[in-house]
């Protein structure tokens, strides 16, 4: 059996500084601010949900003008950035995203697919992809977002072996599927 | 493979992921984000002036058909004006004329010094004296707070139009909403006349029902980014005032009902082996009455995200939302069976992993039984993703 570490095991070590994907935990003055330091790290964790880069900065933008909508509620909050992250992954999983999906799956039926883009730059969104959306979004919250499985059960509602659980069978299959030659080809 | 080899080959396809994709990310910008904000803000606001305009033109409207009978304006109450034409100002009506008490709009209560009742849950939501404002009211220290919409209805039967309005404040996620009933005092002020309802998740509309009800659609759900859609159980309640207070008296009062009589059962989802790259499934809802009388207002509310459903073909109940759909029953017989089978296709790959998956865990799905506009009080549990 594979153990799931807890916070700061080295398997989530990240050349990408920490600040960029999770941001600091109070929050920054204005809204300028938090838009500069969030935008690219929660694009980052929507895509691997989503598999498609364009459609997740969509989907950080929406979240984002959400927020700037209500931003004389959201300055008092100790912590904007979580709002605005919950706020987008509501977005890539619920009805907003099924709606834009839906009408984009009739415009598909009409397209030519190009060439994909080159295999070793999507493995790990391709390994992704053939995870269940429970799966993939608590492999993601940990290892892109960093955050602790702790964290991720209270955003869950879920018990932490829950999670446990989740990320063990999430990091199986996709090990699986990035070391599986007949894969990504 | 060992722990250590699995965790190094996961950061280092976390790493090289980060490392090639933050470059193409296009940050759109800030203030593109106010912008779009804006542009809603505007849009919002000019939506709620026009059914504004369209309130105020159906007096007008109504007293400008009945003028063409050369009959005069209808007199409908005792402390109506005989000036011939409503839309003057007063200074041109007779100066014996009784005063004329007009209808309560939505524009007017969107730029009133109004009384609100206390909310269900205060929450520090403004209540007591409110200012309005193009209909916001609240903010800084209290939760923003808006007038959402208004209609007009003779509440207390003395041929004046009344009026009732829905609002929100933005205390919580979601945030709390209120219908609260207004008069037309003889001096020509606005009264509150009292609360109708709060307390109920989702006041979505409002509309004046016969002899002097009003009527409001509510719904069970509500949330800031629209997710809750499918499962809303949306219902039209009647309300009445008897003077002192409101009263329901039509329509449901509960969004869920307890059907002891019937049962209802999933069966998995199991798709069959692929043909030509794509699998078909089917699941299979069977609702057996064990009472004594027929059921014949039973329906299944699905959203199913795992493929795309292409039997049987329902009522939509999300617009331009192919995954969801409600499909009526044909009345069940006492001791019958009645069976709805949904056949789809996994053209995504969605449901791509070979083995069993409970289907809760595969996205957001949803199957829901209802009787009449109620849902049962206890759903059928989802079943499980089995690929063949």
């Amino acid at each position: 059996m594979i153990a799931v570490s807890q916070r700061g095991a080295p398997e989530r070590a990240s050349s990408v500084s920490r600040s960029a994907v999770r941001g600091p935990t109070t929050g920054p003055a204005d809204f300028e601010e938090l838009y500069a330091a969030h935008f690219s790290g929660l694009v980052l964790q929507i895509n691997a949900y989503v598999n498609n880069l364009t459609e997740a900065q969509d989907l950080v933008q929406e979240a984002f003008t959400r927020a700037v909508a209500r931003w004389d509620k959201l300055a008092r909050y100790d912590d904007p950035a979580t709002w605005v992250r919950r706020v987008a992954w509501n977005l890539a999983t619920s009805r907003w995203r099924r709606q834009r999906t839906a009408n984009a799956f009739l415009a598909r039926q009409r397209e030519q697919h190009a060439p994909g883009p080159n295999p070793d730059r999507v493995a790990l969104t391709a390994a992704l992809a053939t995870l269940p959306p429970t799966l993939r979004k608590a492999f993601v919250l940990y290892y892109i977002a960093q955050l602790s499985i702790t964290e991720i059960a209270n955003e869950e509602d879920v018990a932490e072996g829950t999670v446990k659980s989740w990320l063990h069978r999430a990091r199986t299959q996709v090990a699986a599927h990035l070391t599986d030659p007949r894969e990504g080809n | 493979m060992s722990d250590f080899d699995l965790d190094a080959l996961l950061a280092g396809a976390v790493d090289e992921y980060n490392q090639q994709t933050l470059p193409q990310i296009r940050t759109v910008g800030s203030g593109r984000a106010r912008a779009t904000a804006t542009h809603r803000k505007r849009v919002h606001t000019a939506i709620m002036s026009a059914v504004a305009l369209v309130v105020v033109a159906v007096p007008v409207g109504v007293y400008a058909a009945s003028d063409h009978n050369h009959n005069g304006p209808p007199v409908v109450g005792s402390s109506r004006s005989a000036s011939p034409a409503p839309s003057e100002s007063p200074s041109a009506a007779p100066s014996s004329a009784p005063p004329t008490l007009a209808a309560i709009t939505q524009q007017e209560l969107s730029n009133a010094t109004l009384s609100l009742p206390s909310w269900s849950d205060g929450n520090g939501c403004p209540s007591g004296t409110v200012k309005l404002r193009n209909g916001q009211f609240g903010g800084g220290n209290v939760p923003a707070s808006q007038l959402l919409k208004a209609a007009s209805v003779d509440l207390d039967r003395d041929g004046s139009a009344d009026a009732v309005a829905i609002f929100i404040c933005h205390g919580g996620d979601p945030g709390l909403e209120m219908a609260v009933a207004f008069h037309r005092a003889p001096d020509g002020s606005i009264q509150t006349l009292g609360k109708v309802v709060t307390g109920i998740y989702t006041i979505a509309d409002v509309r004046a029902g016969d002899a002097g009800t009003v009527q409001l659609q509510v719904s069970d759900l509500a949330g800031s980014d629209g997710a809750a859609a499918t499962g809303q159980v949306k219902q039209w309640r009647t309300y009445e005032w008897d003077g002192t207070g409101f009263n329901q008296t039509a329509g449901s009062t509960s969004f869920t009902v307890a059907v002891p009589a019937l049962t209802v059962t999933l069966s998995d989802l199991t798709f069959e082996a692929p043909v030509n790259g794509k699998r078909t499934g089917t699941m299979t809802v069977t609702l057996r009455n064990g009472g004594t009388t027929t059921i014949s207002n039973a329906s299944v509310v699905y959203e199913l995200t795992v493929g795309t459903v292409t039997a049987p073909t329902c009522d939509q109940v999300v617009a331009d939302l192919p995954f969801s759909g409600q499909c009526a029953v044909q009345p069940i017989a006492a001791g019958a069976t009645a069976t709805v089978t949904f056949t789809m296709i996994d053209d995504q790959g969605a449901a791509a992993s070979p083995g069993s998956t409970p289907l809760q865990e595969t996205g957001e799905n949803l199957v829901q039984i209802r009787v009449g506009d109620q849902k049962l009080a206890t759903q059928p549990p989802l079943g499980k993703v089995i690929l063949k």
